[in-house]
This record gives structure tokens, sequence and C-alpha cells, in this order.
């Protein structure tokens, strides 16, 4: 227990209490409590999240290397039953319905390939696998990888939910860079992203082009696919240096913000708080993700580095990727905000990998 | 292991990050937080209530009246179909017409929409006992501008409409906008920001779809002040009831004080129609030949005729006082250059009283040309002619007098003796309105003051008196002429005997203004009283033919008066 990294824990309940505030207000409308609903199932899920976590966090990670495979297969057959049986909301077909609660496969998705992952690139000591790389380097250090990330990610773009699909890649990719993995494939990998864009866009849902479109030119559309993204840049922009205090949003309170307690809750963030409160947030996020790095360079267990980078990256990314959606910086892809936006899945997928880390802390 | 790498990539996109929320929050601050604003508040205007007139004895010629509409709050409309099908039972509209209303004036979902105006009582309650099965709908009340006597008072007070793009442009400074309600013509357009008042608004805080949250801020509309007129409504009602269905003016002053006391032009028009907005009404009495919007008392420039004769007469005694003794030969007619001027009789010798009393034209050609037009002019310019009389109304005329000067430097014509005979006796250029002509037999009636003709009397608590100023005329030529009004009245040879009443003092001058192809116009113009002159009246109809139809219309409303006992 004295090993266990406080910095960790006390940041995580840190962002969480934010979490707890910052949709305390969202689910205010006119100075009133409309969505007391969601606010009290948000607080059950925290405490499941918080549960779970400390299971993870008693349970030894190495236990986890034995699941990894079998976590990653049943995650498919999740989100293949989610395609045939799946709840529709919002135009996508994500949740999976479980004794009253609804929850997204997609989601724990990012626990699998995190762990698949990580297990894949600690098979072998570093040493080996540089050597291994240097024979078929291709081929095992860099096309089987993808291919498990890739299987995943298709099934997830299909629902479809491009936000949560990216997240997959990023992770592979964040995990490629970090091991050793040439800097040429990586280059080689965005490259053909990029010539393979045009096809993309092909494939493209039509909502999904029109957010890109948007993001070019929010007044394109600004009641329909504008509408959102012009009114969080306000919502944000409003906030100016100070915020407008908490409960005092106007654009949050007077309903101007769809989705304000789920992806777009950092709007709420940026009006209320202002760019102070908005700036401690970030900096909250880099300490944690910085402490988590640090965590993978003292581990000696390869796992142990693999699965701290991919946690910490996936922090880092998700909530850079959403916090520059929602002040217009980028395109919008639904994402929600890592431990504050509502939505059990994601929370609890972050506590319990919050609860993963602690537990490597401990066995340092 | 690419530890730092990977730590810088995150710090280095983090930071640029910050950087993003500087620009959006700080730099563009200001412009996001007005863009906030402009999204949550609104503004609703308030009406405010227009100041009442009222006449001199307090009873109410303009009033607003509260008129019901019926209108929809679209924000507590589940299912406008069905409300519009209950409406067009009750209000018998087809339902069509209501869902076209509805559409063309929603403006957004907190304001009512005004479905129907103006309701009639069994409406009214009809909407009240199915209230329950009318969600959303309201019957509001409005204030409506109503002139109780209609056609009598029009000239006097003008009516109430729609400002024009002519007016919004002169009265944008104060503060009017574009829907506003103005006068137009009378007392409802001179003392309009008198009575107006200020409306006042409400600036509303709106959510994403526009429904009303809360009120952040609230002016009370300032209502409009009371004005309070000169004018007698009993005397004003005589008037009108004898000048309906002719063309001409009847101008009642209070002599000494200047008070408008009765203003009446025909024919006229209800000022109820254009508040109702009754467009055929409308169009028809602008397209009507007769013009009944024009304020013939104060805007109408007619040739006075033989009323003039007063100023010829004043200009000879003020000259030489010696010439209420002149005498000058009538008979028929008269040669000046090579023209003949006619006399509606043969008079024989006479001297300036009797001149008067018969309104011999021969007389006063010669007694004119003796005198001379410089003399003429100058003694109608004392007397208020040929000036506007700076009354309280819009669209006054000046009137015109002819002097020599201005034949030959304008119309680069000489002057002739002829022109000076036709001038003596009101013919030729001159031209007058019946309001000044009031004004100049005032000047007789209180022994020497020319009056200021208003029609205000006090606005709120504050009285206005009008100003005053002293005639340069002798008091015996004053009085001279005052007796020879009298006898045109009570003489039996006198032009406007007819027109005496019993009881009552009365002095007065006919004219019979001959117009270049039509019948002349009738004039009598004079003053009474019991003891001494309490008012001052002018008569005036359009193509009667004679002065005796004027005198005969004066007769009739002094008698009136008489009866009524308000002389």
């Amino acid at each position: 227990m004295h090993k266990t990294d406080k910095m960790i824990l006390f940041i995580t309940i840190i962002i969480v209490a934010f979490s707890v505030l910052t949709l305390y207000s969202s689910c205010h409308q006119k100075g009133e409590f409309v969505l007391q609903s969601i606010f009290y199932r948000q607080i059950i899920w925290i405490i499941i999240g918080l549960f779970l976590s400390f299971v993870f966090y008693m349970i030894d990670y190495r236990k986890l290397w034995d699941f990894a495979w079998l976590l990653y297969v049943f995650t498919i057959l999740a989100l293949i039953v989610v395609l045939i049986f799946g709840r529709t909301r919002l135009g996508a077909q994500r949740w999976l319905e479980l004794g009253g609660f609804n929850f997204q496969p997609s989601e724990f998705g990012k626990l699998a390939i995190i762990l698949v992952l990580a297990r894949y690139f600690s098979q072998k000591s570093f040493e080996e696998l540089k050597i291994f790389k240097n024979r078929f380097s291709l081929a095992r250090g860099f096309v089987f990888p993808l291919f498990v990330t890739g299987v995943l990610a298709l099934l997830v773009l299909i629902q479809p939910d491009l936000g949560t699909a990216i997240i997959y890649f990023f992770i592979f990719m964040s995990l490629i860079f970090f091991v050793g993995v040439r800097i040429r494939y990586i280059i080689i990998f965005i490259c053909s992203g990029l010539i393979a864009s045009p096809f993309l866009w092909s494939l493209l849902r039509g909502y999904q082009r029109d957010r890109l479109l948007v993001f070019l030119n929010p007044s394109r559309d600004p009641l329909g696919a504008g509408y959102t993204i012009i009114q969080s840049k306000i919502a944000v922009g409003s906030g100016g240096l100070l915020g407008k205090g908490w409960l005092s949003g106007t654009q949050n309170q007077l309903n101007f913000l769809p989705e304000r307690h789920t992806d777009f809750i950092f709007s709420t963030i940026g009006e209320e708080w202002g760019f102070f409160g908005s700036v401690v947030l970030i900096i909250l996020f880099y300490v944690l993700v910085k402490r988590i790095l640090m965590l993978s360079s003292l581990a000696h267990d390869p796992f142990a580095k693999n699965l701290c980078l991919c946690i910490a990256s996936l922090i880092f990314i998700q909530s850079f990727i959403n916090i520059a959606m929602t002040i217009g910086f980028m395109p919008v892809v639904g994402l929600p905000l890592p431990f504050i936006s509502y939505g059990g899945s994601s929370l609890v997928s972050f506590l319990l990998l919050i609860g993963i880390v602690l537990n490597i802390s401990k066995s340092l | 292991m690419r530890y730092r790498q990977t730590l810088i990539v995150f710090k280095v996109l983090f930071i640029t990050l910050i950087l993003g929320l500087f620009y959006r929050q700080v730099i563009q601050g200001e412009y996001f937080y007005n863009q906030s604003r402009r999204n949550v508040i609104r503004v609703i205007s308030l009406e405010a209530a227009r100041g009442r007139i009222l006449d001199r004895n307090g009873v109410v010629l303009a009033d607003t009246i509260p008129s019901f509409d019926v209108s929809i709050i679209p924000q507590e409309v589940r299912n406008k179909p069905l409300l519009f099908e209950r409406l067009s039972k009750i209000l018998g509209m087809p339902f069509e017409e209501i869902r076209q209303i509805y559409q063309r004036r929603y403006l957004n979902p907190f304001v009512p929409v005004i479905i129907s105006e103006k309701l009639d009582k069994n409406e009214i309650i009809a909407l009240e006992e199915n209230k329950l099965q009318l969600p959303g709908v309201v019957v509001d009340i409005r204030p409506l501008r109503f002139y109780p006597f209609g056609k009598a008072t029009s000239h006097v007070l003008g009516h109430l409409g729609q400002i024009d793009s002519y007016r919004i442009t002169k009265l944008k400074p104060y503060g009017y906008e574009m829907s506003d309600l103005v006068g137009y013509g009378g007392v409802e357009e001179y003392y309009d920001l008198v009575l107006r008042g200020e409306n006042g608004g409400e600036q509303v805080e709106v959510d994403n779809r526009g429904q009303r949250v809360r009120t952040v801020g609230y002016k009370p509309p300032q209502s409009g002040q009371d004005i309070q007129i000169t004018l007698d409504m009993r005397i004003q009602k005589i008037a009108d009831d004898v000048m309906h269905g002719t063309r001409g003016a009847v101008v009642i002053l209070d002599p000494y004080s200047g008070d408008v006391i009765a203003l009446s032009s025909y024919p006229s028009y209800d000022p109820n129609d254009f508040v109702k907005g009754n467009d055929s009404v409308i169009r028809s009495l602008l397209q009507d030949r007769r013009s009944p919007l024009f304020n013939r008392a104060i805007a109408g420039q007619y040739p006075p005729g033989s009323v003039f004769k007063i100023v010829t007469t004043t200009s000879a005694l003020e000259k030489d006082a010696s010439l209420t003794n002149k005498t000058f030969v009538c008979n028929g007619s008269m040669q000046i250059g090579n023209r003949t001027y006619n006399c509606s009789s043969t008079h024989g010798a006479e001297n300036l009283r009797d001149a008067v009393i018969h309104s011999c034209n021969v007389y006063f050609y010669s007694l004119g040309m003796l005198i001379g037009p410089d003399i003429l002019h100058k003694y109608a310019s004392v007397l208020g002619l040929s000036r506007r009389t700076g009354i309280d109304l819009n669209y006054e005329a000046a009137g015109f007098i002819p002097s020599v000067n201005w034949k030959k430097v304008i119309m680069f014509q000489s002057w002739s003796k002829g022109d000076t005979a036709n001038m003596a006796i009101g013919q030729g250029e001159v031209l007058v309105t019946p309001l000044q002509l009031a004004r100049m037999v005032s000047v007789f009636a209180n022994g020497g003051e020319l009056v200021h003709p208003h029609l205000i009397k006090a606005i709120g608590n504050k009285n206005f008196i009008g100003k005053n100023k002293s005639v340069t005329i002798k008091k015996d030529v004053l009085k001279n002429i005052d007796s020879y009004l009298y006898g045109v009245v009570n003489n039996p040879e006198g032009t406007a005997y007819t027109a005496r009443v019993e009881g009552l003092r009365i002095y007065g001058k006919t004219g019979t203004a001959q117009v270049h192809g039509k019948a002349a116009h009738g004039w009598l113009v004079g003053y009474v009283g019991r003891d001494k002159p309490k008012y001052a009246f002018c008569v005036f109809l359009e193509n009667v033919g004679s002065s005796h139809v004027a005198c005969t219309a004066a007769e009739r409303i002094l008698e009136e008066m008489s009866k009524q006992g308000l002389i």
C-alpha cells in the first residue's frame, strides 16, 4: 500500500469531483434541476467505477496477461451482438442493455486493445524484438498488431463510431512509437492513411461528411450540423478569462448547448469556469498523464511499461481531441471527455484503467 | 523506449490546446460574450396609452377605449390545426385564413400572434366560455383611439394612423419607430409628442427555443398627457349640424383671448374610420372630389369679397378721419379705364356708413382709388391678413394680399386703377382663410387687439393663455367701424339683416366673392354678444351664389346658441 502512487489517485479523485460539479450544473436548466435522473445515475456509475477500480487495484495486473486474448475475443463477440441486437441512439448502434443499464462494448474495446497490444509487444524481451524487427519487422512488428487493431476498429466503425475507431488506432500508433518500431513505418502508415482518405471519404456516412464540412465552415448549416459547434464555441468563448460562474452559464442553463452533459461537457466548463478553469483542468490531465508515463519508465516488466504507456496515451488523446473539437479546432467526432462526460461505460473503463495503473505502482 | 519523446509530444499538444483556449476565450472572449448575450436577450415593446383630448368644459373628444384582440401564444400551443379549427368556429373565420394570419404575424414563441382584432361582445363571451379547450389563446386588451363625436371634430382633432415614410424620417430623432401610430392633422398631429407618451419595454431572457425564461429588465410605459383644448363642444356641435351637407367652414373665436371655440370644415369625415383601418372608406375619402380631408377653415384660401371692405374702411379712416362724411354717388356701375365695374344695385348718393351697410361696390371703388393700394396693403397686414395666424394646427395657409411692388417684380405688370378698385372690394388676387377673417373681426370686437388664435388650453395642469398684440388703429376708427358693422345686421337696408337674432347684438359684414366660372362664395364675418361682444365668427360657404346663404347659416347657428344659453 505504501508504494501506491497517491498522486495518481489524488488527481483522479479531483477530476471526478470536478465532473460531479460540472454535471450538476449541466443538469440544471433555468435554475431548475431538470435532469436529476442523469445526475444521480452518474453518481451510481461513479460508485460502480470506484468499486471496479478497487477490484482491479487488488488483482495483480500480471493476471491480466492471461485474460488479454480472452477479453479481445469477448469484445469482438459483444460488438457483433451490438450490431445485431444493439439499441440505436442518436443514429448509432452502440449500446447493449444489461439489467437496466446500457453499456457500450466499444468502450471496453479500448481495454481489450490495450491489453492485447501490451501483451503482444512484451512477449519477447525488448532486445529480442529488436532483432526480430530487423528480420521480419514489418510483418510481426507492424502488420499483425495493425490487423488486431483493425478488426476491432472496423466493427466499431460500422456502428458507426468514428471517434472510438480513431482512438484504437491512436493507441496502436503510440505503442509502436513507444516500443521503438521504426519511425519510417509510422510515417508510411500515416501517409497511406492520407492517400486512402479519398476512399475513406466515400465510406463515411452522410452526417460524418457533414461534420467534416461543417468543421471547415461552420456557417454552412448554422441550424443543422453546424449548430452544435457554433453554440459550443460561443459557450466556451463567452466564458472569457474567469468564466460566468458555476450554474450561471447562459448557453448551458438556457439549453442552447446540445449534448452539454456528454461529449460537449467541456463547453459548460469553459463557459462557467473560464480560461483559468479550463487551464487548471488541462494541467490536471497533463500531470496525470505524465505521472502514468513516469510509472511506465520505472516499471521493470515490459507488460507493465506498455500498459502504462497505452493508458497514458488513451487519456491524453481522448481529452485532447474532445477539448479541441469542443472549441472548434477539430472536426466533431463523438468522443467523451475522460472521467468527466456523462456516460457509465466511459467512466467505468477509465476508472478501471486507473485501478490497473495503481496496482502496477504498488508492485514496483 | 521513447519516454522523453512521448512526453514531449504530449506536452507540446497540450500547450497548443491551451493556446487555442487562450485564443477562443481571451482574445475572442468579448466577441463570443456578446454572441451569447444576443442569444438570450429579446426586447418586447409595451405600448403607452395615448393622452385624451378634452374640450374646454372637460367633455372627452378623443379617448382611448379598450379594444379586445384574440391572440395565440405560440409556445403554449401543442396542437395547432385543432386550435385553428376551434377558433375558426367561434370567430366565424375560415380555417385557412387563420392559418395564414398566424404564419404571417408569427414573430417568436412568446410574443402573442394577433388573430383577430376588435372583437365584439359575443365573440369575447364565446372565447371565455371555451377557454379550457383553447390552450394558448388569450383575449388581450389594447388601447384603441376613439372619437365620440366623429365627423364633428375631425378637422380639429385629426386622426391617428400608422406612421408613414415621410413622417418616420422627420420624427425618428424623437424616438418614433416604424410601427408607431401618429397623429395625422389637427391636434393629434400638432401635439403628438405630448399625447403619445413613451412606450415601455420588457427585456426577457429566452432559451434555445426562444421561450421566455424570465424578465431581465422592465421599463413601464409612460402614458401620454391629457390635453384640454379651447373648443366648446356644444357650440362645435351646433356649427356642425348647420354645416352638414354643405361645403364651407365656420370659425368661432373668443375675440379677447383668441380661444378657438368652434372650428368646422365641411365636407368632413369620420376619424374612427382611420383608426379602424377601414380601407374602402379611406380610399373613397381620398378620391372624393369635394376633398373631405381638406381643412377649409385654416388651409382654404378664398377671395374675401366685400368682407374686405372692412380693411378698405379702416385704411380710409386711418388716413383721414373726415372721410366718414365723404359722399359718392352710385349709379349701379362705374367706368374705370376701359372696363365697366358693376355694383349689386343702384344706391345713389351715400356716405361711408351707408356704403358699408349697403356693401356698395361703386363707393368702395372710388374710396379705394382715393386712398391708393399701398395703404390698403398696409392695413390688411395690420389686421393680420397675408400671413399665418400661428394657430396650433399644421398646414395653415397664409392667404395673399397683392401689392404694387409684387405686381411689378413678380408679375412684370404695372398696377392699374382697376387693380385698386378690385382690391378695395376684396376681389382680384386677394385671398384669405376663414380663420384669418374671424381673427380680423375680433380686432373690432375687443377694441384693438390682434389675437393669436389657439386651440390649446391646458396640458396636464399647465394652462396656456394666448398672447395678443395691439394694433395701430385709432380708437374712434374702431368705434366707427363697430357701429357700421352693427348697421349691416340691424339696419333694414343692411346686407346681413336676415342674420339678426332676437336678444343678441350682432355685428357683421357680408361678402359675395366672385369666382371665375363658378357660383360666388358666401361670407358672413362678425361678432356677437348680449351686452358686449362675446364671440367672433366667420361663416363661409363655397359656391352658394350669394352671401345671403351664409347669413342664413349664421343666423341658425347664433339662434341655436342663444336658445341653449351659450351666448
